[in-house]
């Protein structure tokens, strides 16, 4: 296991730790998991690794012309390899850029089944995994930074069971990936064949005293596997040369990491085999601590992918959970734009609110200067309704208190209008005049001639009934055959202020015939209609 | 809560944000259907308030502001206590009893209508023989009293009727030949309200001169006699003697019922709501 982390731009490995576990162990959740609370793994992002041997690695170039994007032909092969498999398969690739006008890429597919272990191994240890990485990836990660060497250089990493095999160059990135099921336990085994040891002895024998180096009396056996071992890397080759072809991508050189890398000699005896200058991942490598880079390569690269993932990166990992990463990532930026968002819709909400206050209390306050203003209407038209209903009630009142008066002035003006040689026998209200029979039901005292006069007025009379005095008539006679006396009684009396009309009542033929029985002159009736107050 | 917890945790980060955001939501409708959207009712109903009493207003041309109303008010208050002291002013001058008040409060039984024609006729009859003018005995009064008659309305007629005589007598007139008490008359506001105003007319029929016809002319205009003149008719008495007339005359004593505050209510000096009297 390795630790690291950004130092300016770029990450570097800061501790290496490693568990031993013991061979042929079941259930190693027991001695990992403390092993991991121990080293404070639990509250760390951590990328791990797919065994390489779980996975497909398919190189394959797409043909000229061929208008499909890289990630759609991927998806093509992976969905006719998946139906190969008849398994539900996940895939990722990465680019090749060996040549400008090719369009190449590394298909790496694994089992769907294979990664939920991976992830359910990782639940059990309590880590949080951010990212699945095929192990020659982190292979390759972890060794090509630097090394501007021409062709491509063969990256091994040589485990317990399994050796990582990685073909790529910085500037192509990774072109050919595979992992075969043969690693230092190959020797192991070989050597326990040969010298009769136990699996453990053997492997205690291989890494103290165990050499290829023609010297050592181990060499023999161990040469007999390294044979064997190297064979699988040619036919590696092969497959990588029958992809690639001469030319750029030969492989120039390569580099050994990996536990199993570390036994004596190998490098040179694969140096002769293959005759390629071979490396061991030492060099070069900056260590933070005292710890052997070449074993720590692949979780060198694991690390590295989880802080910087490089061009030619590979991620298995599914994508839910890779959504929930990315969830899980956005998370406070989702939660912060949440509680912006919030903040804004409680302020606008309080805003309102406070402005419908403040508009309610405006309109509220209005209405009541209405409800005032509708009372102070009301209280005035009351009054005023008021008013109008006393001096209704004083109507009739005025009316009826005004005859008095109106009389005693009218007999004042008639007393000193009425030429002297005239005389006034009778001065009565309308009402008095037309309805005598109330006063006296025996008209046959009234002279005749006037009873016609009265009976023909009366007609007139009972329409015009009212409540005071409206109307007074005036009776007399005159000698005056010409009536000038008379009218200048009316004249007078039509001056006055209080008399609204004044006029003869009425004159025909029985006031002449009774003014020659009378020999007293002739009769006259004067109607006077009196303002009303 | 251990319970919730346990669900929360099954849930996982995306549905529990998922959850936060709907809750918030939720919260957020909450406020606005529960907080805001009954305020904005309320401003519009308000708003709906305002604008229909401001028609109200406008239609009945008060659209003016409290100051200019409260002035308006005053001046109509200031109008009705003023024609409120002129009717009191002319109750008083016209009322035909000053006692009028206390005749109306006490209650009037038949016997003591009796007792008081007897009365009236006595003192009439004696001041008119010390007068020597001849004066109908009965004064036009029946003795009888029925029982659809009001009492305290024949009580009434018999004043009127004493002070018509004796402002007649007073005048010295020659001969007082009718006296003819009518049917009271009682002024209303409406057909079915009660009387404000009742008139009790009395019809004379007299003999005298002009002079005392301007004597009685003048004596019912004072408010010690007062009565109103409802119908006069002069005519000559005689052919022969044209200085005696024939007078007649409906002379009503006014006797008020009511008063604008018993029929309004009362005004108060403070500007107040002035009760609309369902007669």
């Amino acid at each position: 296991m390795a630790w690291a982390e950004l130092r300016g731009a770029a990450a570097v490995v800061t501790r290496r730790e490693q568990l031993r576990l013991p061979q042929g162990m079941a259930d190693t959740t027991t001695v990992v998991r403390p092993w991991l609370e121990q080293h404070k793994v639990g509250g760390d992002p951590c990328v791990m690794s797919v065994p390489g041997a779980q996975c497909i690695y398919q190189p394959f170039l797409l043909p000229r012309g061929d208008p499909r994007g890289l990630e759609a032909a991927a998806d093509m092969e992976a969905i006719r390899f998946r139906e190969m498999a008849s398994e539900e398969m996940l895939h990722a690739f990465t680019r090749i850029d060996l040549a400008p006008d090719e369009k190449r890429l590394l298909l790496a597919m694994v089992r769907t089944s294979a990664l939920d272990r991976i992830l359910e191994t990782a639940r059990s240890y309590a880590i949080e995994v951010v990212d699945l990485v095929p192990s020659p990836v982190a292979l390759f990660r972890a060794l090509k930074a630097g090394r501007e060497a021409e062709g491509a250089t063969l990256y091994l990493s040589v485990g317990h069971s399994s050796t990582d095999l990685a073909i790529g160059s910085p500037a192509a990135g990774l072109l050919f990936a595979r992992a075969f099921g043969s690693g230092g336990q190959l020797f192991s085994d070989r050597l326990a064949r040969d010298k009769k040891l136990s699996p453990a002895q053997a492997e205690n024998t291989k890494i103290r005293e165990g050499s290829l180096l023609p010297d050592n009396e181990l060499a023999a056996p161990l040469r007999a596997a390294a044979d064997l071992w190297i064979s699988e890397i040619e036919a590696c080759l092969g497959i990588y040369g029958s992809v690639f072809g001469a030319g750029k991508a030969d492989v120039a050189r390569i580099v050994l990491a990996g536990g199993g890398g570390r036994l004596k000699g190998l490098a040179d005896y694969l140096a002769i085999k293959l005759n390629l200058n071979v490396e061991t991942a030492a060099r070069g490598q900056a260590a933070a601590d005292e710890t052997d880079p070449m074993t720590f390569a692949t979780a060198d690269g694991l690390a590295l992918c989880g802080l910087e993932p490089a061009e030619a990166h590979i991620s298995l990992l599914p994508r839910q959970v890779r959504d929930e990463l990315t969830f899980r990532e956005q998370k406070p930026y989702w939660v912060g734009a949440g509680v912006a968002a919030g903040l804004i819709l409680a302020v606008s909400l309080a805003g309102g609110f406070r402005d419908l206050r403040r508009q309610s209390t405006d309109l509220r306050a209005k209405r009541e200067s209405l409800r005032r203003r509708q009372d102070l209407v009301e209280q005035i038209e009351s009054i005023r309704w008021r008013t109008s209903s006393v001096n209704d009630m004083a109507a009739p009142l005025r009316t009826i208190a005004a005859a008095g008066p109106a009389m005693r002035t009218l007999l004042d003006l008639v007393a000193a209008k009425k030429a002297p040689e005239d005389l006034v026998t009778m001065i009565c209200d309308a009402d008095s005049y037309f309805h005598e029979e109330e006063w006296n039901p025996d008209t046959s005292a009234i002279r005749s001639g006037m009873r016609d006069r009265r009976a023909a007025a009366k007609k007139v009379g009972e329409r015009d009934r009212q409540l005071g005095i409206q109307r007074v008539i005036i009776e007399g006679y005159t000698r005056q055959s010409s009536f000038a006396t008379v009218k200048g009684l009316i004249e007078a009396l039509r001056e006055a202020q209080f008399v609204r009309s004044a006029d003869l009542l009425s004159d025909d033929k029985l006031v002449e015939a009774e003014t020659a029985a009378t020999h007293r002159g002739r009769a006259f009736v004067i109607d006077v209609g009196l303002i009303q107050p | 809560m251990s319970t919730v917890r346990a669900r929360l945790d099954d849930l996982s980060e995306r549905q529990q944000v998922l959850a936060i955001i709907v809750m918030a939501g939720l919260l957020l409708f909450a406020t606005w259907f529960f907080l805001l959207l009954p305020q904005n009712r309320k401003r519009n109903q308000l708003r709906l308030d305002i604008k229909s009493m401001t028609d109200q207003l406008q239609q009945r041309n008060y659209l003016r502001g409290e100051p200019a109303l409260q002035q308006e008010l005053g001046s109509e208050q200031d109008e009705a206590r003023s024609t409120d002291k002129e009717w009191s002013a002319t109750a008083l001058r016209m009322a035909a009893f000053a006692d009028q008040q206390q005749t109306l409060s006490n209650p009037v039984g038949t016997i003591d209508y009796k007792v008081k024609l007897f009365e009236v006729r006595s003192s009439l009859i004696r001041k008119s023989r010390e007068a020597n003018i001849g004066l109908p005995p009965d004064l036009g009064m029946e003795e009888a009293v029925r029982s659809n008659e009001d009492a305290r309305k024949l009580m009434l007629q018999l004043r009127a009727v004493e002070k018509a005589v004796d402002l007649a007598l007073d005048r010295k007139i020659n001969l007082l030949r009718t006296i003819k008490p009518m049917p009271p008359i009682a002024h209303r506001m409406t057909p079915e309200s009660e009387p404000f105003l009742e008139e009790y007319p009395v019809r004379l029929e007299f003999l005298g001169s002009i002079r005392n016809i301007y004597e009685m002319l003048e004596a019912i205009l004072r408010s010690e006699s007062s009565f109103a003149l409802r119908n006069l008719r002069i005519d000559t008495a005689s052919e022969n003697d044209p200085n005696i007339l024939r007078v007649r005359t409906t002379l009503s004593a006014l006797v008020f019922l009511k008063t604008p505050d018993d029929l309004f209510g009362a005004m108060s000096k403070k500007p107040g709501r002035v009760r609309r009297p369902s007669f």
